[in-house]
């Protein structure tokens, strides 16, 4: 929220549904995020390694790169803070995002305020941890 | 001379007690040979008691008994070749001279004078010793063509025959050489004595006896079964236990497998009997008690029905030594196959009963009481066998239950994750523009234009899933799909299938291609545009790194109708050998896929039953990393469902390629290959 008087928070959303993508899209860039699309885990970490996000909302069921495989590469490229918010569409997946190191998830279909609550907290978290508005 | 007498009384007890077992047996089982061995028996009997009575009465020393005695002792050797001819077979000549020289010497006995001359008894000696010895090399070799049990028992009749000619032989010498009459005497009666204990062996031997013959067949049997462990199925284990009861036994052998939900017995004989069947019996297979099913390899048949059915029915063993007299009904395939003599015995492991072992000859077996025996004893080791079999393969199916149960769930939780994402699109652009309209009251009609379409798009997809689910509902259930059938374009319904696809991926270049102006079936057009969503769907889905997706339409001659056909070629992951013979059974997913790309495993298999409804097939061919290309044929002629071709009405009954036109429609002539080559549409 401190970061949003500056440089606007870079958010990656990762979700193969063009719809379900172009949805959360508008939401966050209406709150005057910047915002980046992948439809699959390779173009994300292609998007991520050009310019690391401050945030991604990653999707775990992904053709060829599974959201989870998605996760661990991103800790691998950026570190343990990327903040990393999965959602899902089933029902068993919160502990294995959590496992992965998502700090929060969120289940399809999602309230739009809930969604973007936790990126706030996510975002928030991560300033928090990296002081790097300070 | 004590000695000598014991050993004749002994002799003659043996001779009388075997009659009494010849008679019992032969009044329970009246047949042939069982005659003739109470007759030979009865014959030597006589002859024991008229010297009996010799020994105590004086109408025993009666010329005429004495030469009646005579008479019957001349007449053993003939009903020893008789006895033969019932197990073996013996030229009608032969019996005739025997029949010729026992009338002449028997005539001999009577009105030559008691001291007989020298020249009369050499005569009648040799008559005797010939016709027994004939006979004891003919038991013998029997049984060298015989196995296990019966050869030995034929080898002991043999060897008795041959002692009994030899006994003859000293009572020849004691009359022609009295000097010696005493060793003549107690000589004759040791061999008297070692034809009756051979004659016992062999007509009735002790069980201990049998088992110790039956020992080395049967473990042979026994040397094969660990082999059935690794067969693939009951029919190779039923051919196992087939082959080696046959070799056991020394005739053919064939084991029926019960088959509780049908409830019939299963042969699985040699593959033309079946047809052989149903060529030979008609209309009357049923009435029979045959079941003639969809393998080629096997027939079944109702219990109660032939012996084989009799013996299961009844749970004990069933013999017929002369099958087509004793089952008339059936005679025709007793002949057919050869099984004129028929022994049957139940396969039942304690009380569940697994089917029936039949061992069938030509020939009805000498000894059927051995060969029953042993055949017992065969069908208790088959059931040891059968019901490990069935228990492991009871294993299989319920694991197979299990992987069922468990791809059920995986479906699930799959159609809950593919109704979300829309129901997430929708909820999500929805509150979007609400937000907006909260905050300032405007959106760019662009913007709405496109929430719109995408709500619009969304609730279409939600729409087709729950259609999906229905028709899915009714395919678990094994329903038929209600089909409704119109003028249906193939090439127009592929064109505008892939146009309505065009915009969903960047990745991926879809095409359709045609030579066609139309191809016009009577077909469901929103199943058929559903089969077609699916497999362009599954296209896009699993060829993720993008890549040319190609839709053709042409028609195709086979088989004296015309076909429509649809393919859909990918550039996609492909799908693994393994997977390819269940690739359209539902839930059923690839190994490369499953896990990794969101799929319910029922598209493929709405598929198939949708096109497989029309009366069409639905194939694949792919390889693995290279992509797939799934074709569907649907039958143009406007038969209804897969019912064979019935001839159509009117006046050109449907012979050659060309009478079986499709119905009118704009479409080219038909092409055996398909035309679409660099055609783009």
């Amino acid at each position: 929220m401190s970061s949003a008087s500056r440089q606007p928070p870079r958010v990656l959303i990762v979700d193969d549904d063009a719809r379900v993508r172009q949805a959360i899209q508008w939401a966050l860039e209406g709150e005057g995020f910047v915002v980046e699309t992948a439809a699959d885990g390779q173009a994300a970490l292609e998007l991520a390694a050009r310019r690391p996000p401050d945030l991604v909302l990653l999707d775990m069921t992904l053709p060829t790169l599974d959201g989870y495989g998605v996760a661990q590469a991103l800790r691998r490229d950026h570190g343990p803070a990327l903040p990393i918010l999965a959602v899902t569409a089933d029902g068993q997946a919160p502990e294995k995002a959590r496992r992965v190191g998502a700090y929060a998830f969120v289940r399809k279909p999602f309230e739009l305020d809930d969604l973007l609550a936790a990126v706030r907290a996510g975002l928030a978290e991560d300033a928090g941890q990296e002081t790097r508005d300070g | 001379m004590l000695l000598t007498d014991a050993v004749q009384v002994l002799a003659q007890a043996v001779y009388v007690g075997l009659f009494l077992l010849a008679l019992a047996r032969a009044l329970r089982r009246p047949e042939r040979a069982n005659r003739e061995i109470a007759l030979f028996f009865g014959d030597a009997s006589l002859i024991v008691l008229l010297g009996a009575l010799g020994s105590v009465s004086p109408i025993g020393r009666l010329p005429l008994v004495v030469a009646l005695g005579g008479a019957l002792l001349l007449a053993l050797p003939y009903l020893l070749l008789r006895l033969l001819d019932a197990f073996a077979g013996v030229r009608t000549a032969y019996l005739r001279g025997a029949e010729v020289g026992l009338a002449a010497v028997a005539l001999g006995v009577f009105v030559l004078p008691m001291p007989q001359p020298l020249w009369y008894v050499v005569l009648a000696v040799a008559y005797f010793v010939v016709v027994a010895v004939y006979a004891s090399v003919g038991f013998v070799r029997g049984g060298r063509r015989a196995r296990g049990v019966t050869r030995r028992r034929l080898q002991a009749i043999g060897l008795g025959s041959a002692y009994l000619a030899l006994d003859i032989l000293t009572a020849g010498f004691a009359a022609t050489l009295p000097a010696w009459a005493g060793v003549w005497m107690t000589l004759g009666g040791l061999l008297g004595l070692a034809s009756g204990l051979s004659y016992g062996v062999g007509f009735a031997p002790p069980t201990w006896l049998r088992r110790a013959w039956q020992e080395p067949e049967l473990r042979s049997f026994l040397e094969r079964l660990p082999r059935l462990a690794h067969a693939a199925d009951s029919a190779s284990v039923v051919h196992e236990l087939q082959s080696g009861a046959a070799a056991t036994v020394g005739a053919a052998a064939a084991i029926g497998l019960w088959q509780e939900d049908e409830q019939v017995l299963r042969f699985y004989t040699a593959p033309d009997l079946r047809d052989r069947i149903a060529a030979a019996f008609g209309s009357q297979t049923t009435a029979l008690g045959f079941r003639l099913n969809e393998q080629r390899d096997a027939f079944d048949l109702l219990p109660g029905h032939m012996a084989a059915g009799q013996a299961f029915a009844e749970q004990q063993p069933v013999y017929l030594p002369d099958a087509p007299a004793a089952d008339p009904a059936h005679a025709a395939f007793y002949r057919m196959a050869g099984s004129l003599a028929s022994l049957a015995t139940p396969i039942t492991a304690g009380s569940r009963r697994l089917g029936v072992l039949i061992v069938y000859a030509a020939r009805a077996p000498i000894f059927a009481d051995s060969d029953l025996e042993l055949v017992q004893v065969l069908a208790d080791q088959a059931a040891v066998v059968l019901e490990s079999r069935l228990l492991s393969d009871e294993a299989a199916r319920a694991r197979a239950r299990e992987e069922a149960d468990r791809l059920k769930d995986e479906f699930l939780a799959a159609i809950s994750h593919d109704l979300k994402n829309p129901l997430a699109a929708v909820r999500a652009v929805a509150q979007v523009l609400e937000r907006r309209l909260q905050r300032d009251a405007t959106i760019e009609p662009e913007r709405l234009a496109t929430a719109l379409t995408n709500i619009t798009l969304s609730t279409v997809q939600m729409a087709s899933m729950v259609d999906q689910l229905l028709d899915y509902a009714r395919l678990q259930m094994d329903r038929p799909l209600d089909l409704d059938r119109q003028p249906t374009d193939l090439v127009a319904l592929a064109r505008q299938t892939v146009s309505s696809y065009a915009g969903t991926s960047e990745r991926h270049e879809l095409r359709f291609e045609t030579q066609a102006a139309a191809i016009t079936g009577q077909w469901d057009r929103a199943r058929l545009e559903r089969a077609l969503q699916n497999l362009i769907g599954n296209a896009v889905k699993y060829s993720p790194q993008g890549g040319q997706i190609v839709v053709r339409a042409w028609t195709e001659m086979e088989a004296g109708r015309l076909w429509g056909l649809l393919s859909v070629a990918d550039q996609g992951l492909g799908v693994p050998a393994a997977d390819l013979p269940r690739l359209f059974e539902r839930f059923h997913r690839g190994v490369n896929v499953a896990g990794r790309i969101g799929g319910t495993g029922i598209g493929l298999a709405t598929v198939r039953q949708i096109v497989e409804q029309h009366g069409g097939q639905v194939s694949v061919s792919s390889t693995e990393g290279q992509g797939s290309t799934f074709t569907v044929r649907l039958p143009l002629d406007g038969q209804p469902d897969a019912a064979p071709p019935p001839s159509p009405p009117g006046p050109a009954a449907g012979e050659g390629p060309t009478a079986g036109e499709p119905p009118p429609q704009p479409a080219g002539p038909p092409h055996l290959q398909p035309a679409w080559r660099g055609a783009g549409a």
